[in-house]
């Protein structure tokens, strides 16, 4: 609990102090020492999920987020250091702020049912993880695309014209998450259709979880197939990421409150 | 050498109006003459001449007057000092020292930190350095380019458009990331779209368009910077072509209307273009903006707002600036306060060292029977009670280099000792230096 709390504090105060340090760059270091706080303190309590509790923990949906939002931050800490996007923290902490805080909030169950443990669902887990986090990224790049498009068209150099990176940049990043996850995701979700044939003996199932996952590979491959078509412009993947991305949350907390019942009965 | 004794005299863009800045400014060739007569300024130990379009700055160091170096300034150029010496400056010492800091910094610029200014500097201490005029100023021009690179360093006061033809390649930046690469379209050849389309050309792009209504006014711009010319009926084909687009001409109506546009981005309105419409009337049908989301018009009023809140963010990097010029002042008089107690140290025991030889040498001549061994003892004792003398002396001085209030006993002991009458060949013997002028 001490953890979970150190991490909460560590990214929320992380998120105000990046933002003010848009407005006075000597709020930085602060910022920068909240979110090593939230950081460091969930990667603490990540192994302690992991040494005390074991792989079936990570099953969970707060465990999971919390695999997600840590590794969305250490791709950021990555931008941070390689491209000098400073300003992109503060959209990062934000988003991760509330993702951690909704995952620890909300009552949950498990993503893949105990039962269904095996190396496969492991693999699955797996690839899910790492596409979420570029779901997530793409989410956080679209935000800033759409931040900084704003100011460029009302014509007011502000914060975001002078701190976020060009426009065409954040499109490039925005779009290369996209297809990525996607193809990170398309394993997923054909290891969901086996595991489905495995429960009820057909591949397709009117299942919440099936139709929710088959939702999530559905809307960031039409992304990913317009940008590899050359069509769909910066503005249409950043608004299609944001959108995209509720469908991630949609599966991962919607269904299991509306679909009341077993554990499996969401699957 | 004191950094008190360092002077500035000069004439800029804030006090003197260009009708004197261009008659009292140093070209090539007056620069080559004023170096060779600089000897001309009596006490001088030192002199460097920075001479650009705004400002003519003569840095003198030594014990000169202020009259000499006029004297010198209104011979050398040929124009009575009466004529401009209202106009001139005057800094002397640590007002000096601070100003020619800010000069670098581009605090003194008429376009607060653009960066032209520390390559004119560079270049005028190289320049004194070739004629080996520059003396004693050589720690001095040596900070102030520090200074200057400091403040671009770790400022943002060289960031920023402060120019139209700068914002669009800036405004451009903002939009694609690097301009590199992409292709531009200027219509017009008068002074703002040469000035834009030589600020394009400069960051190495695909392809240049300039077109124009006549052929003959814009091949001197083609040909001056590599691009290719469009006849105005061709517009269409050129826009579709270009990524950005800026229109700059002097015509009465409209040239780029949302139909022209409209077919020229026919199929390629996913792509982000920027249109930029400099000219007074309008070119462009701001209603060309409203074809896309990816299509970005900026009059010439939008960029001139981005200028201005450009400078607002130079303006306050300035005392950020300020305090990395007031620390390296500090460290300035610090170096020179020690080097200057170094040169006494040094001329102090030379001194002593040449008594010590003389009567050493006179004492063996009345002590012939001396043996080769009883010699060196003799020798050593001198050397021992002339070391063990100086020896507190020494150490107290050193520190009077790091102590302001106490810079002035260097004087004293240069003074009380007549240090200032040791011939440049005991100093140079004493260093194992080759003596000036042999």
């Amino acid at each position: 609990m001490f953890l979970i709390v150190l991490t909460s504090c560590g990214y929320v105060s992380a998120s105000v102090l990046a933002v003010a340090q848009l407005y006075d760059g000597r709020y930085r270091r602060w910022s920068y020492l909240g979110g090593g706080a939230g950081l460091v303190s969930e990667t603490l309590w990540l192994i302690r999920q992991g040494a005390f509790e074991g792989f079936r923990a990570m099953m969970a949906v707060p465990d999971w987020v919390g695999v997600v939002v840590w590794g969305a931050l250490m791709v950021s800490v990555w931008f941070v250091r390689a491209k000098k996007w400073v300003p992109m923290l503060a959209f990062v902490y934000s988003t991760v702020s509330v993702l951690w805080l909704l995952s620890q909030l909300l009552s949950h169950r498990a993503l893949i049912v105990p039962a269904f443990i095996s190396p496969l669902a492991v693999g699955v887990w797996s690839s899910a993880s790492v596409s979420a986090v570029c779901f997530l990224l793409a989410l956080v790049f679209g935000i800033m695309y759409l931040e900084k498009e704003r100011e460029l068209r009302h014509k007011r150099a502000r914060l975001f014209y002078y701190q976020l990176p060009a426009l065409g940049e954040l499109d490039r990043w925005a779009g290369r998450f996209v297809g990525l996850g996607w193809l990170l995701y398309t394993p997923v979700w054909l290891a969901l259709l086996f595991l489905t044939h495995g429960v009820s003996q057909a591949l397709w199932c009117t299942r919440a979880r099936q139709v929710g996952a088959t939702l999530i590979w559905l809307v960031y491959g039409l992304a990913a197939m317009m940008r590899v078509l050359g069509r769909g412009d910066g503005h249409g993947m950043a608004r299609g990421a944001m959108w995209a991305f509720l469908s991630v949350l949609l599966n991962a907390w919607g269904i299991d409150s509306i679909c009341v019942g077993p554990p499996h009965a969401a699957l | 050498m004191q950094h008190n004794k360092i002077q500035v005299v000069g004439v800029n863009h804030r006090q003197a109006p260009l009708a004197v800045r261009e008659r009292v400014a140093f070209g090539p060739e007056l620069l080559e003459r004023a170096y060779q007569h600089h000897p001309s300024i009596r006490h001088q130990e030192g002199l460097a001449i920075v001479s650009t379009c705004n400002r003519t700055e003569i840095y003198v160091a030594g014990d000169c007057s202020l009259a000499d170096i006029l004297a010198w300034w209104e011979q050398t150029v040929g124009v009575a000092r009466g004529e401009f010496a209202d106009f001139c400056f005057w800094y002397q010492g640590t007002e000096a020292v601070s100003h020619l800091m800010r000069v670098a910094a581009g605090l003194d610029s008429m376009v607060l930190g653009e960066s032209e200014i520390l390559g004119q500097v560079k270049d005028a201490y190289q320049t004194a350095q070739h004629y080996q005029a520059v003396g004693a100023l050589h720690r001095l021009f040596h900070d102030a380019l520090r200074v200057g690179k400091r403040a671009r360093s770790e400022t943002d006061i060289g960031r920023n458009a402060l120019s139209v033809g700068h914002a669009v390649v800036e405004l451009s930046g903002k939009v694609f990331g690097s301009v590199q690469g992409r292709s531009a379209l200027v219509i017009g050849a008068g002074a703002t779209a040469q000035l834009v389309a030589r600020h394009l050309a400069a960051q190495d792009l695909s392809e240049l368009l300039i077109a124009n209504r006549t052929r003959v006014r814009a091949l001197g711009l083609v040909d001056e910077l590599g691009a290719t010319y469009v006849p105005l009926q061709d517009l269409v084909s050129a826009i579709g072509r270009a990524d950005i687009i800026v229109s700059c001409t002097s015509a009465a109506q409209v040239l780029i209307t949302k139909t022209m546009a409209s077919e020229a981005l026919r199929g390629h309105t996913h792509q982000l273009r920027f249109f930029f419409d400099l000219a007074v009337p309008r070119d462009i049908d701001p209603e060309v903006s409203r074809l896309s989301r990816n299509i970005f018009l900026y009059d010439i009023d939008d960029v001139t707002r981005v200028v201005d809140v450009n400078l607002q963010k130079r303006q306050r990097e300035v005392s950020k600036v300020e305090r990395i010029i007031q620390e390296e002042v500090a460290q300035f008089q610090e170096q020179m306060g020690a080097s200057q107690v170094g040169s006494v140290i040094r001329s102090l025991r030379q001194k002593a060292e040449t008594i010590r030889v003389q009567e050493l040498e006179k004492a063996m001549h009345r002590l012939p029977n001396l043996s080769e061994e009883e010699r060196l003892v003799v020798e050593e004792t001198t050397r021992l009670i002339l070391n063990k003398f100086l020896n507190d002396a020494m150490v107290s001085m050193r520190s009077w280099g790091q102590d302001e209030q106490k810079r002035s006993y260097v004087d004293a002991v240069r003074e009380l000792f007549r240090l200032n009458d040791l011939s440049p060949d005991a100093l140079a013997s004493d260093k194992g230096m080759p003596v000036p002028g042999r």
